[in-house]
């Protein structure tokens, strides 16, 4: 790719209009973090019907903020509360919340907030310097090898995701079954549509993704909100000292280190499909409580468990566009939505991107630095202002939401089916959470499901039906030998720590719990 | 561990329904053995058939059930989107609006006046405000 193309990319992020969006999705995702029970995957389910009318990388470059102002936000309950916003910010109670009870809220949630952008930028430079030459070794790989990597990317995440890589597995059938809804690409055939034409053109993943991941939630909180139930919430009392309410950078740099290490667990984690942000903070922080010399200062207001916390969770917003922009495979939720937002917009997420939408890319990178320098400048003034909205009732929050999600999916999804939709799959998503059926799961497998079955057609008529004829093609049955291998570690191995441990911190996350 | 058996058995049966009934009735089955509409739907049913059985023999810890209230003011809540849905275009969106906040404000014991009210009327219109007037999309 010419340095042209890179430039201009670069240069198209910059417009008064991409900024003022950039802000606006910072903003939104900071108070939507920072109020408790609502998660970011909500909000960038609510806001992609909001992206309809919006030029391409606009609307790419608002998700991407909404989606890093969110891991900001979920702090700020974390630290106030002892209730992470986000499920991401869970590990930063273990320290954020001891140190707002010693009277230094402002000072936990600022070194919440720049260690925070600390990880997202450092992992944005890493998604920036990697992804182009990974997309290009994406591009050698022919049909056969796109399908044994999609079921190695199944395997990995049904096998790290929730308890039971069995339920995952179902839950990505399932998947399979409703992507398959509407005209076959084979012979062009309606498959399930009970000669309802709005079905032709499938499901509507807005919808199908507005339903699972925010509606289902919301019934879900209006139908355990109980009569007497306190409606806000207390929040600690502040100092008046500068030093209680100020991070100097000497204090910030004390712990460069444990920053820069939860960064790297950060990025190999939001690099890999099927883990998520909430286990980079946890892991992070328990190496970082482990490798101490003084171990048993974490828990008790330690700007440490803070930074290894923070850096570690934003780390994993910018990493986890790896394998979506280099192989098409959405390695979480937010990731998936973004995919659906792509395809809005007509682009298909995947390896090609870097030739046929290079400026849109690179327009993206430039939108994700604007980003988190705007997650910087907002969080820095509007920090004490969203310490309020964690009092908001719920009572009020949650009938809200609900009524943005029917207005947004009328709009976007095709009108009352569109509602059908969004609510059938909102009764499907709290069954799903019922019985630990991962939803992650099952999205990754609708959104995936078109791109898997072309593979599938493809192979077949390049194997001509026989199978045997991957074995000369020896990435594909690397990737093969893969699977196997993950179906055999990953499998028994959590179906055994789920029997002795009770449900994973994936899974709570997957079940917004 | 019952109820992961449970899960397994319904998993496996609903695959049965799809391969025995539902795929022969809704889904065309021309073209080749691999060139078939059919051939997804099938690979699906048949995970679902396999990985249920699976699920039903190795059962593993069982996941905590929800309340009988909880499922039934959740039901509650979904009917009431539902009819909201159903009735949108017939008596216009603010009206549709003002009438689910009301109920689901009355279902989660909001007394307070100014948040019920916030509930009610300000944040729907609101909505109705944000889009039809900025963003320009038309609301019934």
């Amino acid at each position: 790719m010419d340095l042209t193309t890179i430039f201009a990319g670069l240069a198209d992020a910059f417009t008064l209009t991409n900024v003022l969006f950039i802000v606006l999705g910072v903003t939104i995702g900071q108070i939507v973090g920072a109020i408790p029970g609502l998660n970011i995957l909500m909000a960038l389910a609510i806001a992609i019907p909001l992206t309809y009318s919006l030029d391409t990388l606009t609307a790419l470059a608002f998700l991407i903020s909404v989606n890093k102002g969110g891991t900001v936000g979920g702090a700020v309950p974390a630290i106030l509360i002892n209730t992470p916003g986000t499920p991401e910010s869970a590990a930063t109670t273990f320290d954020g919340y001891p140190m707002a009870q010693k009277g230094q809220p402002m000072k936990a949630m600022k070194y919440s907030l720049y260690y925070s952008v600390f990880g997202d930028v450092s992992s944005d430079i890493v998604l920036i310097t990697v992804s182009a030459p990974l997309a290009m070794v994406a591009l050698k790989m022919g049909p056969v090898e796109i399908l044994t990597l999609m079921i190695l990317a199944f395997t990995i995440i049904t096998g790290l995701v929730g308890d039971s890589m069995i339920k995952g597995l179902i839950a990505a059938a399932l998947g399979f079954l409703v992507a398959s809804i509407g005209i076959d690409p084979a012979l062009g055939t309606p498959r399930f549509t009970f000669g309802n034409l709005a079905l032709y053109d499938g499901v509507p993943l807005t919808a199908m993704a507005v339903g699972m991941l925010a509606v289902a939630e919301i019934f879900q909180k209006i139908a355990q909100q109980v009569k007497g139930a306190p409606a806000s919430a207390t929040t600690p009392s502040r100092s008046d000292n500068p030093h209680d309410r100020n991070v100097t950078l000497s204090e910030l740099m004390a712990n460069k280190f444990v920053a820069f290490r939860a960064f790297v667990i950060g990025t190999i984690i939001g690099a890999i499909p099927g883990l998520g942000s909430a286990t980079a903070g946890f892991l992070s922080y328990s190496i970082t409580k482990q490798s101490a010399r003084d171990p048993e200062a974490f828990g008790t207001g330690d700007p440490r468990g803070i930074a290894a916390s923070e850096a570690a969770n934003s780390a994993v917003v910018g990493a986890n566009l790896i394998p979506l922009l280099t192989l098409g495979i959405p390695g979480n939720i937010a990731a998936a939505l973004l995919v659906s937002a792509f395809m809005i917009h007509g682009v298909q997420p995947g390896p090609l991107l870097f030739e046929t939408q290079g400026r849109l890319i690179y327009g993206l990178f430039g939108a994700m630095l604007i980003a988190n320098v705007g997650n910087l400048v907002v969080g820095q003034f509007g920090l004490r202002f969203w310490a309020r909205v964690v009092s908001a009732p719920s009572t009020v929050i949650y009938p809200a939401a609900l009524i943005l999600c029917v207005t947004g999916v009328y709009i976007s999804a095709g009108g009352l089916t569109g509602l059908l939709v969004m609510i059938g799959a909102a009764v499907l998503g709290y069954i799903m959470r019922i019985f630990d059926l991962s939803i992650i799961a099952f999205i990754v497998a609708f959104v995936l499901a078109n791109q898997l079955e072309s593979a599938l057609l493809k192979t077949i008529l390049i194997t001509d039906g026989d199978f045997s004829e991957i074995v000369n093609h020896p990435i594909a049955m690397g990737l093969l030998v893969l699977s196997v291998i993950s179906i055999v570690w990953l499998g028994p191995k959590r179906s055994k720590k789920a029997a002795s441990m009770g449900p994973s911190v994936e899974e709570r996350t997957d079940n917004g719990t | 561990m019952l109820i992961n058996r449970i899960v397994g058995f319904v998993a496996a049966g609903f695959g049965a329904f799809l391969l025995l009934f539902a795929i022969p009735a809704h889904v065309s089955n021309s073209g080749t053995l691999f060139l078939n509409p059919a051939l997804f739907p099938i690979i699906a049913a048949w995970m679902l058939v396999g990985l249920g059985l699976l699920q039903a023999i190795v059962s593993g810890p069982a996941p905590a059930l929800p309340s009988r209230s909880e499922v039934l003011r959740f039901a509650l809540t979904a009917t009431l989107t539902g009819v909201a849905a159903l009735v949108l275009e017939r008596f216009g969106y603010l009206a549709t609006s003002f009438a689910l906040m009301a109920a689901i404000t009355i279902m989660i014991h909001e007394r307070r006046f100014i948040w019920a009210a916030t509930t009610i009327a300000v944040v729907p219109t609101g909505i109705w405000l944000f889009f039809v007037v900025l963003l320009e999309r038309p609301l019934p």
